[in-house]
């Protein structure tokens, strides 16, 4: 068993760890993903959801009636 | 320590199927290897891992996918290969969870999977799975809150063997103390069809407090795979039994009964479900002994959106459940490139009388893909690559990234998707002769590693004499005739060929190292391999014939058996 001094350095470490990898895991995976993408992804692209519903909007509607009311 | 069996390297080494170097005498090693070399001549399946032993259960029930309220889903795909994912998740008005908001993000490569959320309580779940070999991985799952006794942590490893699996695993194990939960689970195939296994649970929750439980699992798989019965004993008094099948391509069912007979607690709960998979949707529908009827329609309008309707109604309690939901999927990749490189749709082929070699051949292959072909000689496993490459006639149909290979121009379809056959067929001339003709192709000339510099190709520096060169091919024999080149010679010339092109986005490789000794095949395979994976090659996926499931099981990430019939995904756990 080790000793109360130990134990607290353990358990201080343990929240430490704790605390990096709560607030660092979601940037760790987006800073990796976007490092090593294949093509690699425009920042704007990452954060905006706007793209995505004009994106989805180009799917639905047809897009000669996006092209007739200059939307697109 | 003195060991009981002292084990010392003595020669002369055992024969090589050994998988345990015997001294000479130890009687232990000896029947050590004699059951291991008895155990391998079995041939009993992978029996699939303990954590997925219901899996098909679990997909076919909607209890996983059911919501009520309001949803939506926002998804970006920002990568295929590797995989890149975020995603905005919103949910409202449901009878059992407050409004919520939860960003996630999932980065996957071949052998690594990081995935988290976090809500808007600061709330965070992670997974992080490290493949070390296919068979072999190492997971890790978290949540963290800020509000105390809320976070735990999951470390687990598993191993799936030749016809077993075997996964330990930790939960919240405390480096002080080592309270914690510790689950072990072993599952061994025992005949081609059934299973056996247990899992053994070991809780401590301060020292001197501990428990160990055992429950025993049963799975039996049917021969064609369209069934699978499992069942889970817990000696306490607890049995969960289930029951899959596949009716048709579009239509599972599954039940699942669980019965629990304790003194303090007599309970039982008995679920019926369906799952029909529809082109554009896919419908699900169950009851359950407690009065609960449920159904799950998705309904897919586009490639990138689909949209949810759940519903349903306790009759017991008389109350109901409606949930609504939208999913949006963007990606920044045009549609092509989100197409299935190589797409195979019912395709046949006949013998000159009609008989078919194979029929109703269906599947993808997607970036980074390797898919190992298997099934009995004479399958048609050739055939059904060289009808890929367009040199067999066939009836269906093939599409490269979504398009047939007309549209393309079928000569330089073919150097898209390239053909490598086993052998080289009678050739004129030398390898040398050979690769200055397919360099001077039309088709060819694209590709910025071969650019003549004055006008006229030498080929003396060739991507494919170096590619041929590190796989211990002499220079010199690029100028003997075909006819005087051995059988392991030519193999090896005109794969490095075709990887020296460097112009096939998908290679089909039909048995590439069948007359090479077991260390030139392994560096071709790891030059292929790698290739593979490199961004700097235009390689993105092989299909690959091999008669030694050791190399299929090197090299392969998916595995389709060829039969008469067609074609069947075997199930390999990756692991994510």
């Amino acid at each position: 068993m080790p000793s109360e001094e130990t134990k607290e350095r353990i358990i201080k470490g343990i929240e430490l760890g704790r605390t990096i990898l709560h607030y660092g895991w979601i940037p760790l995976i987006i800073y990796i993903g976007y490092t090593r993408s294949n093509p690699q992804p425009s920042l704007i692209k990452l954060i905006s959801p706007l793209h995505d519903i004009r994106h989805t909007c180009v799917y639905l509607v047809n897009i000669d009636v996006l092209i007739h009311f200059g939307l697109v | 320590m003195a060991s009981p069996v002292p084990i010392k390297v003595v020669s002369p080494p055992p024969p090589p199927p050994s998988p345990l170097h015997a001294p000479s005498g130890s009687a232990f090693a000896n029947l050590y290897n004699r059951f291991a070399t008895w155990r391998k001549a079995l041939d009993l399946p992978c029996p699939g891992t303990v954590e997925n032993l219901q899996k098909e259960v679990k997909a076919t029930h909607l209890t996983n996918f059911f919501f009520d309220g309001g949803r939506a889903d926002l998804s970006k795909n920002l990568s295929m290969n590797p995989a890149f994912q975020v995603s905005h998740s919103f949910t409202l008005g449901s009878q059992t969870a407050a409004p919520s908001y939860n960003f996630g993000a999932v980065f996957a490569d071949n052998n690594l999977l990081m995935q988290g959320g976090i809500d808007h309580e600061g709330n965070l779940n992670a997974r992080f799975n490290q493949g070390w070999t296919p068979t072999n991985v190492t997971k890790v799952q978290t949540q963290l809150s800020s509000s105390p006794g809320h976070s735990m942590i999951q470390v687990e490893q598993d191993y799936q063997g030749q016809d077993y699996a075997l996964n330990v695993k930790a939960v919240n194990p405390s480096p002080v103390d080592f309270s914690g939960i510790y689950i072990g689970s072993y599952l061994q195939s025992v005949t081609k069809n059934l299973a056996l296994g247990v899992e053994m649970l070991y809780q401590s929750q301060a020292p001197g407090m501990s428990e160990l439980t055992a429950s025993y699992l049963a799975k039996y798989t049917s021969s064609d795979k369209n069934w699978i019965a499992t069942a889970q004993v817990q000696p306490a008094g607890i049995v969960q039994a289930t029951y899959w099948q596949k009716l048709s391509e579009k239509l599972d069912v599954a039940a699942d009964l669980q019965l629990m007979a304790m003194p303090q607690r007599r309970d039982a709960l008995a679920t019926l479900g369906a799952k029909y998979d529809l082109r554009m949707a896919t419908f699900r529908a169950q009851l359950d002994s407690t009065g609960k009827v449920s159904a799950l329609l998705e309904q897919r309008f586009a490639p990138t959106f689909a949209f949810l309707v759940s519903g349903e109604i306790d009759h017991f309690k008389n109350a109901a459940k409606v949930g609504v939901g939208v999913m949006i999927e963007s990606s920044n990749l045009t549609p092509e490139e989100m197409e299935p490189l190589l797409q195979l749709k019912s395709v046949g082929c006949d013998k000159s009388k009609g008989q078919p070699i194979f029929s109703q051949v269906s599947f993808a292959v997607n970036d980074g893909d390797v898919v190992v072909l298997q099934g009995k000689s004479g399958a048609g496993k050739s055939t059904i690559l060289k009808c890929i490459a367009h040199l067999n006639l066939y009836h269906g149909e093939i599409l490269y990234r979504g398009k047939p290979p007309q549209s393309y121009g079928i000569p330089l379809f073919r150097t898209r998707v390239l053909y490598v056959p086993q052998r080289p067929s009678m050739l004129p001339g030398t390898p040398r002769d050979f690769l200055v003709a397919v360099s001077t192709f039309h088709t060819h000339r694209g590709s910025a590693k071969l650019a003549p510099k004055d006008g006229k190709p030498d080929c003396s520096s060739h991507k494919a004499i170096e590619v041929a060169t590190s796989w211990g091919f002499p220079e010199e024999l690029w100028d003997r005739r075909w006819s005087n080149l051995s059988g392991g010679e030519g193999q090896r010339v005109v794969l490095a060929i075709a990887v020296g092109l460097d112009t096939a986005e998908v290679l089909l490789l039909d048995e590439p190292t069948s007359a090479l000794d077991a260390e030139s095949s392994s560096t071709v395979e790891k030059r292929l391999i790698s290739d593979l994976k490199s961004p700097d090659t235009n390689l993105k996926a092989l299909v690959w014939i091999t008669h030694s499931p050791e190399q299929g099981r090197r090299v392969g990430t998916r595995f389709l058996r060829v039969s008469s019939g067609g074609v069947q995904e075997e199930d390999v756990d990756p692991g994510v």
